[in-house]
């Protein structure tokens, strides 16, 4: 059974879910100083905190969709790219044509706007991303040209996998000597 | 005398006629040189945009000459993609020929790189088709399975490179051939280790593509006497501010050739850092016959207007295998115009090589020929 929470899709008819609970108006009183502080009863602090944690939000960790949204994605064109340079407004990448790869190498300027902010931080010189260009279509919205640039993204380098290199490099190494 | 066609020979040169070709497709080069009876050396690799197959190969058997028997030397300068794309299959085919090095590259510290990028049972490696380590791990495969089986391999076939070595020598009628080594030096040796060192990832740093060292000091410049000519190949050679690496460190040099050298393949793309003053005026000759090659990176391509400004005032006669803007590939109408809407700069990379073809028997009478996408400048 998939127990995953349907996230919002805008054109379900059901309300929208919360995702956490609305926590009450905690009191606070105007200060001097113009400041706010929340008021406690020293003489029973055990009371005072948990009758604020009590009021902690309960955060539900939205889980990926069960659903995709609708509507479909149709990919005409895909690039891998690397990252060579990188400057204050755009960033330049060689790309490869992954749909023919008979075309050559490309060296492209982009900028940093057309990366989700989500995926900044993988913008990073030798970095690699795909780049595809295609038609999007869902249902209410028409067909819209899209162009979606993300970061591939693979586990650091383990332990295990450096020790190997290592021990590889020093026996080549002491083979070659 | 010398003579300028934009006809490539494609015939064996003659047994005392020698022979320069340079070859370029924008990001990439590659030497092919006849050495005299039949004797060739290829230096560095570079492959046809199309076929993907090593140039030089492809060259050598358009002129009708077999590398496996004829090629004697093979010289990878440094381990940079630009110049080391199809080596392996240079190595792979030429059994003959001996393979050349800076020595740093079959040590510890660069084989524990080449291991971590591109070794076998790492298989998460991105960016197969560009990286040096790829080809350089399976030069290395290829060296280990000669060695095993044949234990004189190493110390016959194995030529680690440092400055002031002879690489090769020949002297047969009418034919008189030597290649030396002018660098690495001892400080550029020890600054590579340093650098491969410091290159190898950490644990839990993301995987990326190996990242491209900033510098070429141990890429091995050579000089060539053909009888009484001489030729100084270049390579990626920069100038630095220090003594003991770069162009520096050979101007310096007690045991250097004190000729100086007709044909002069110019470093690093002509770029000015790969330029010193004192190469042209104490290495070179007052008309020598300069090639290079371009390399095309958008804002970064060298050379730029200024480098060939620079060089025409040291030298009269030019060629580079530039490589014009080369024709857009069609693609869906849909996919040009986002292209156009997202990218603000576009530079199409590699699409024909240009090729320089020098030719002579001797300094008085020098052939030049190249073929489009070359020019003279």
């Amino acid at each position: 059974m998939n127990t995953a929470q349907n996230l919002y899709s805008p054109y379900s008819t059901s309300p929208i879910p919360d995702l956490y609970e609305v926590p009450e108006r905690i009191e606070s009183e105007q200060n001097s100083d113009s400041s706010t502080r929340l008021i406690v009863n020293k003489e029973n602090i055990t009371e005072a905190i948990q009758a604020t944690t009590k009021h902690i939000p309960k955060i539900n960790v939205a889980l990926p969709f069960s659903k995709p949204l609708p509507g479909k994605f149709q990919l005409l064109q895909l690039w891998e790219g690397r990252i060579t340079q990188i400057n204050n407004e755009d960033f330049s990448a060689i790309i490869v044509d992954k749909t023919h790869p008979e075309f050559n190498d490309e060296l492209v300027t982009i900028d940093i706007e057309e990366i989700t902010p989500a995926e900044l931080s993988l913008l990073q010189i030798g970095a690699v991303f795909y780049w595809s260009i295609g038609y999007a279509d869902y249902p209410g919205r028409g067909r819209s040209r899209e162009s979606k640039i993300r970061f591939r993204r693979l586990p650091g380098w383990t332990k295990k996998e450096l020790n190997r290199a290592i021990e590889s490099g020093k026996k080549l190494a002491a083979y070659f000597d | 005398m010398q003579l300028t066609s934009t006809d490539i020979e494609y015939c064996i040169p003659l047994q005392n006629e020698f022979e320069i070709s340079l070859f370029g497709p924008g990001v990439g080069e590659c030497i092919v040189a006849h050495l005299g009876d039949n004797k060739w050396i290829i230096v560095d690799s570079c492959c046809k945009p199309k076929s993907k197959e090593p140039i030089a190969l492809e060259y050598l058997n358009q002129i009708g000459v077999n590398p496996s028997e004829s090629v004697v030397l093979f010289i990878v300068t440094h381990w940079h993609s630009d110049h080391i794309r199809g080596a392996s299959k240079i190595v792979k085919e030429c059994t003959s020929a001996r393979f050349g090095y800076p020595s740093a590259l079959l040590k510890e510290e660069f084989l524990k790189l080449v291991s971590a990028y591109s070794g076998i049972p790492n298989n998460r490696i991105i960016d197969k088709e560009n990286s040096g380590t790829i080809e350089f791990a399976k030069i290395v495969n290829i060296l280990f399975d000669r060695c095993e089986s044949n234990p004189k391999y190493k110390i016959n076939q194995l030529v680690p490179i440092q400055s002031d070595r002879v690489l090769y020598s020949s002297n047969v009628t009418n034919a008189n051939v030597s290649i030396r080594s002018l660098s690495p030096s001892d400080k550029s040796y020890h600054n590579s280790i340093l650098e491969f060192a410091s290159l190898l990832p950490k644990q839990n740093e993301m995987i990326k593509v190996i990242p491209s060292p900033t510098k070429n000091n141990n890429s091995v410049v050579l000089w060539i006497d053909f009888n009484i000519t001489q030729a100084l190949l270049g390579s990626d050679l920069e100038e630095t501010n220090d003594p003991l690496t770069g162009w520096t460190t050979i101007i310096n040099s007690p045991v250097r050739p004190h000729g100086k050298a007709s044909i002069f393949k110019i470093p690093h793309h002509g770029s000015e850092n790969g330029h010193s003053h004192d190469v042209w005026g104490k290495m070179v000759n007052s008309s020598p016959v300069s090639i290079l090659t371009s390399k095309i990176g958008g804002q970064n391509s060298i050379p730029k207007i200024p480098d060939i400004e620079r060089i025409k005032k040291y030298s009269s006669e030019i060629y580079c295998t530039k490589v014009p803007i080369a024709a857009k590939p069609k693609r869906d109408h849909t996919v040009e115009k986002m292209f156009k809407v997202i990218a603000k700069n576009r530079t199409i990379i590699g699409d024909k090589i240009g090729h320089i073809q020098i030719r002579f028997s001797d300094m008085s009478n020098i052939k030049v020929n190249y073929q489009y996408p070359a020019e003279k400048l």
